[in-house]
């Protein structure tokens, strides 16, 4: 029974702390952030609505009528933004696919100068509320940007706006997403298992005692 | 909530089962789920799948009230943690789905497996006879009674889909982790390393494959989990009784129920139990009176008796239900059997095609190249395989370790087969391009390497709980069985791609489904509306997807003038040319057929023909353009007036004239 207590108070400790670390991360995520915002180092900012003019930020990809609205004209559609190392925690691509589905919208990045953009650098989109296409970078220095709208060629965008590091909420930085939440759940009953696991071989002596007793007492029954 | 109600009847079946097997609980879950698909299985064959389902509700509440008064208020001394973690498990699996709302995007999940158990529970009835816009229906039902019967209260849905194979697989695993007993910790462990194992298979590094696993309707990896989890009810079954005997026959031939790759893996399965049981527990064998080789005929007779009874059952519901096209015949002209006969003879060399020569040159490159899981490909999976068994011999005793070998050359001489069988569909079943690029070979091949390192997993567990082993030797054991779990997780946790995984699905995936949903939805649609649709441009990926939908009936697009074998368009006894559907065409100007891709030839006569001739009552526009509208426009009584601005009617009746011709008139406006 001694026993037992213990091992469930272990499991109680081991979700304390993935809730402490978990708190501590999200704290300190916004101590982070607010400190750059505070500091000129993170700073919101839209990607130039007049992007159409300035080709040499667009591949793929042609304007119709004006800069809202953007016409794919084959089937690797891209918005490419050189920014040049700033830090970026978020970006949110408020864009809607008029004519036809937009598919998969993802984003490439770089953290260097002169790197090319890969498969490990990727994040897919979210959808908020409104309907937005979200994208968490956690807070990354980047140096190129790169939205692919879709994988499909003659789909009509409405592009309302591009924004970097809009302003967040500060309980937001709280909030886990889904799969935090099964992290969060998982992680500390895994770690028990294993930590115990390794405890009961480190305990030769008591654990012999133990063993002993319940092997005479097994003999005694039969 | 209806998936809540098919867990609980789970629930209180396994206890019952524990109760009257003497078994651990752990082990029932895996044996409840599949008495269940086996239940349902022959229901649906009879065609009483509704009346079948109240009867298993009924049946599992009257179990769960008989174990309470069994065990006199004892039941929780039934409890083991596997079981408790299965129940937690499947209720956070629904918790998170529910939070998800994962949906269907992949092709076979529209042209069969989500379209199949959709229309069986919207039927009450076997997607083989049920009324609904499946074209293929002669794959074998498992999978679709298993989301039936645990959405029996509630409906179909796809998250609930989802939530009845995770229920499987938790089964499954939980019944792997059977021998740990009353061990919650160890239990907690093994868990944890076998929940990751179907990430663990997924082939490539960096791309979104991983997103999908735990996220479809496809029967790859619950056949893999199955196959797997026999395996394990076998090995961590305890006694070779006759209460272990029957289950495990009911688990293969739920197997066999799943897919028809299922059969083949229900034999190997077999055959390594079987052998199992002759070499290394023959001693202990008891079958009611019997003992000993009796014993084992009996036994396996049983077991093989069910597993081909299964595949029999099939087969006969098959040559019963009306259905079109003999599955086996659509490629090649060839049932499994010649497959097998002409395989080998290939396999010698008599009469050899140059896509056998090139699948098995392919094949066999691809045992070192072709990545099957996060670790490489085949034959790494195959030396970590090697390697556990080599360890599982230092760390056991005597008969264990003759079981271990037993179960390691079996499991070889089986994937020996499995592959070899591969060899043939490739060369034989697929078509040409098909086979040679070898398509989807990791789908087809980690069903086998899964489930026998979940065997292996077992055999280490067996190790540390061996009651007769010395107590360092077990001590170590269990050390070295903590660490082998941990050194798989920390595997898939590191070499996984977590940014895409099942639980962050961007639902800019969803954009085409949603699409198709909100067509579908603001048409008027009725059940007994037969519709053409218009999809200009489309691969049958949209056609597929409005089958699943529509609530009403589905034509075949038009594709052309039907061909004989020598390439001669076929005549009608009129002398007039027949006129063929397909799942896509794009129709296009006569000379443009080449210019467009999948173009076909098509005017307004032919369309009308073709219209007539498959009985359609109404046209559903989904994406048209500017051919189709100076074609096809003045049929429509609007003139399609407003699609220059992409907001027209899409929604049209057909109104036939006298002089065999049509008319499109809006649905629900003026004629």
């Amino acid at each position: 029974m001694k026993k037992t207590k213990k091992r469930v108070r272990l499991l109680i400790i081991c979700y304390v702390l993935a809730l402490i670390v978990w708190l501590g991360y999200s704290g300190i995520s916004l101590a982070v952030c607010s400190g750059a915002r505070s500091g000129r180092n993170l700073v919101e900012q839209y990607l130039p609505t007049a992007f159409a003019n300035d080709i040499n930020n667009i591949e793929h990809i042609d304007s119709v009528d004006n800069a809202e609205w953007l016409l794919t004209m084959d089937s690797d559609p891209q918005i490419i933004w050189h920014l040049g190392g700033v830090n970026v925690q978020q970006l949110i691509f408020n864009a809607k696919a008029v004519n036809a589905p937009g598919g998969e919208i993802v984003v490439y990045y770089t953290t260097r100068e002169g790197e090319d953009f890969s498969e490990n650098k990727k994040i897919w989109a979210q959808q908020d509320r409104d309907g937005r296409w979200v994208f968490e970078f956690g807070l990354k220095r980047i140096h190129n940007l790169r939205i692919d709208p879709g994988p499909m060629g003659g789909v009509i965008w409405r592009v309302q706006q591009i924004t970097l590091n809009a302003e967040k909420p500060w309980y937001s930085y709280f909030v886990p997403n889904t799969q935090g939440i099964a992290l969060l759940l998982l992680l500390p009953c895994l770690v028990w298992g294993f930590v115990t696991e390794v405890w009961a071989f480190l305990q030769p002596q008591l654990a012999k005692r133990r063993f002993e007793r319940r092997w005479e007492e097994k003999t005694t029954h039969n | 909530m209806g998936v809540l109600l098919g867990l609980l009847s789970i629930a209180g079946l396994s206890l019952f089962l524990a109760r009257v097997l003497g078994k651990s609980l752990s082990l029932m879950p895996f044996l409840a789920v599949a008495a269940g698909i086996c239940f349902f299985t022959v229901a649906g064959c009879f065609g009483v799948l509704q009346v079948a389902g109240y009867l298993w509700y009924v049946l599992c509440a009257a179990a769960l009230v008989a174990v309470f008064v069994l065990q006199k208020g004892h039941v929780l001394k039934l409890i083991t943690p596997g079981f408790v973690l299965f129940v937690l498990g499947s209720a956070l699996f629904m918790a998170l789905f529910l939070l998800t709302k994962p949906m269907f995007v992949h092709w076979d999940e529209f042209t069969f497996w989500g379209t199949a158990a959709k229309i069986t529970s919207d039927n009450h009835e076997l997607f083989t006879t049920a009324t609904g816009n499946l074209i293929a229906r002669s794959y074998p039902p498992g999978l679709m009674v298993l989301s039936y019967f645990m959405q029996f209260f509630g409906g179909f849905s796809e998250p609930g889909l989802l939530c009845s194979y995770a229920v499987l697989y938790l089964a499954a695993f939980c019944a792997a982790t059977a021998l740990w007993g009353k061990n919650r910790t160890a239990t907690v462990v093994l868990l944890a390393a076998l929940v990751l194992l179907p990430i663990l298979f997924t082939p490539v590094r960096g791309a979104q494959n991983m997103q999908w696993v735990y996220a479809t309707a496809m029967a790859d990896v619950p056949m893999a989990v199955m196959f797997g989890g026999a395996i394990a009810f076998y090995y961590a079954g305890g006694e070779k009784n006759e209460k272990l005997a029957l289950p495990f026959g009911v688990i293969l031939a739920a197997l066999c129920c799943v897919k028809d790759m299922g059969f083949a893996l229900a034999l190997i399965a077999l055959f390594v139990t079987g052998l199992d049981a002759a070499l290394c527990e023959r001693k202990h064998l008891k079958f009611w009176g019997l003992s000993k080789g009796k014993a084992w005929f009996c036994q396996v007779a049983v077991q093989l008796a069910l597993v081909v009874g299964a595949f029999v059952l099939w087969l006969m519901h098959l040559k019963t239900a009306p259905i079109p096209v003999n599955r086996y015949e659509i490629t090649s002209g060839m049932n499994m059997l010649d497959m097998l006969i002409t395989g080998v003879q290939m396999l010698f060399g008599v009469g050899r095609t140059e896509q056998f020569g090139a699948v098995l040159e392919g094949m066999g490159s691809a045992l070192f190249t072709k990545p099957v899981s996060l670790l490489g490909p085949p034959t790494v999976v195959l030396i970590i395989l090697l390697i556990m068994a080599v360890g599982t011999i230092v760390l056991s005793t005597k008969r264990r370790r003759r079981r271990v070998f037993v179960f390691t050359i079996c499991m070889a001489l089986g994937f020996f087969a499995f592959y070899l069988f591969n060899v043939f569909t490739y060369a034989l079943v697929f078509s040409p391009q098909e086979g040679m690029a070898l398509k989807d070979y990791h789908r087809y091949i980690t069903p086998y390497l899964l489930g026998w390192v979940m065997g292996a997993l077992v055999l280490f567990t067996q190790a540390a709980t061996n009651p007769k082993a010395s107590f360092y030797r077990l001590r170590i054991a269990r050390l070295v069985n903590a660490c082998v779990c941990a050194v798989l997780i920390v595997c898939v946790l590191a070499l996984g791609n977590w940014r895409g995984n099942f639980l962050n699905v961007s639902p800019s995936h969803y954009s085409v489904r949603r699409s198709v949903q909100a067509v579908v939805n603001a048409a008027n649609m009725q059940e007994s509306h037969n519709v053409y649709i218009v999809s200009q441009g489309d691969d049958g990926t949209r056609f597929y997807m409005f089958g699943y939908e529509m609530p009403a009936k589905r034509a075949l697009v038009y594709s052309g003038v039907q061909l004989d074998a020598e390439g001669n368009p076929v005549s009608d006894e009129a002398g007039y040319p027949v006129l063929a559907g397909n799942v896509s065409a794009t129709l296009v100007a006569e000379g443009q057929e080449q210019t467009r891709d999948g173009g076909v030839a098509c005017d307004a006569p032919t369309l009308t023909k073709f219209l007539w001739q498959q009985g359609c009552t109404h046209v559903l526009l989904d994406v048209i353009d500017g051919y189709f509208m100076s074609e096809f426009g003045p049929m429509f009584t609007d003139e399609l007036s407003g699609w220059d601005l992409e907001q027209g009617e899409r929604y049209y009746r057909i109104e036939w004239t006298s002089g065999g011709e049509c008319v499109f008139v809006p649905e629900g406006g003026a004629p």
